[in-house]
């Protein structure tokens, strides 16, 4: 069973939420309270920041130069 | 109105990242390319109807996940959304989260980077079902918020968080998969020197 009142419990309820921005300024303020306190959640938190970014980095791609310039190329021509 | 002669010194900078999601959507480059390239002239081509000050990176994407879904999709039959099973929260961190640790002197971002290639993360992304991959493309590696992702998909914010939810989960039960194989046993046991 888990704990309605339990602030670890409300924290990792709102993870998401908050790594993406979309918790009001209150809300935000009480998770980052409560961040500031516990080790715990802070560590799961940090953990999710950081894979993030991994993910971020390591699923990069670049666009080929040809396809570049043969878009350039066909927008060119639609103006004629 | 927007002025079509500005349309490639704004729209050109979100190229690479447009190429990003249609290789992972559309898993090969020629496919890939078709569809960047068919993005871009639709825009272009519409462009003079689009009203400047909103926002043209979502209006792309809009473009790029509506060509993809009505052209480039199941090719061959992906796994339906019902195949992703559901795994606990922080799935990842509970197997990992202690590990990153191990290797004084460095960061926990750095040891996390490392437990993964590119290529892992890519096939990791790829291997989610459609609805969710975009999703968390559109989420976790543009940085659309839950409200732009709505617009650009047509669908409810209820149904961006659920399938952020049900994608990310899956997204870590797969680089663990590749975590385990790859570096689970080396870090077992304490390290030699």
């Amino acid at each position: 069973m888990t704990d309605p009142n339990d602030p670890c419990e409300e924290a990792l309820q709102v993870l998401y939420h908050y790594l993406d921005g979309e918790l009001t300024d209150a809300r935000r303020t009480l998770i980052k309270q409560h961040l500031d306190t516990c080790t715990t959640c802070l560590g799961a938190f940090d953990f999710e920041v950081e894979l993030r970014q991994v993910i971020v980095c390591r699923v990069q791609d670049r666009v080929p130069d040809s396809l570049r310039i043969r878009i350039a190329q066909l927008m060119a021509s639609e103006e004629d | 109105m927007a002025d079509k002669t500005k349309f490639s010194e704004q729209a050109m900078p979100f190229m690479d990242a447009l190429y990003t999601a249609a290789l992972r959507l559309a898993h090969n480059s020629a496919d890939a390319e078709d569809l960047v390239q068919e993005t871009y002239l639709k825009a272009y081509r519409a462009y003079g109807g689009f009203e400047e000050g909103t926002n043209l990176r979502a209006w792309l994407y809009r473009i790029l996940t509506n060509t993809f879904i009505n052209s480039y999709r199941s090719k061959k039959r992906r796994p339906d959304e019902t195949d992703i099973d559901e795994v606990e929260d922080l799935y990842l961190y509970r197997r990992l989260g202690g590990l990153e640790a191990a290797a004084a002197g460095r960061s926990a971002e750095e040891e996390l980077l490392d437990w993964f290639t590119d290529s892992e993360v890519k096939e990791a992304v790829e291997s989610l079902p459609e609805q969710f991959r975009i999703a968390v493309l559109l989420s976790d590696v543009e940085g659309f918020s839950y409200k732009e992702i709505a617009e650009i998909l047509d669908i409810p914010i209820g149904t961006v968080m659920s399938r952020l939810h049900r994608g990310r989960k899956a997204l870590q039960r797969q680089l663990y998969e590749f975590a385990k194989s790859r570096h689970l046993t080396s870090v077992d046991g304490p390290s030699d020197d």
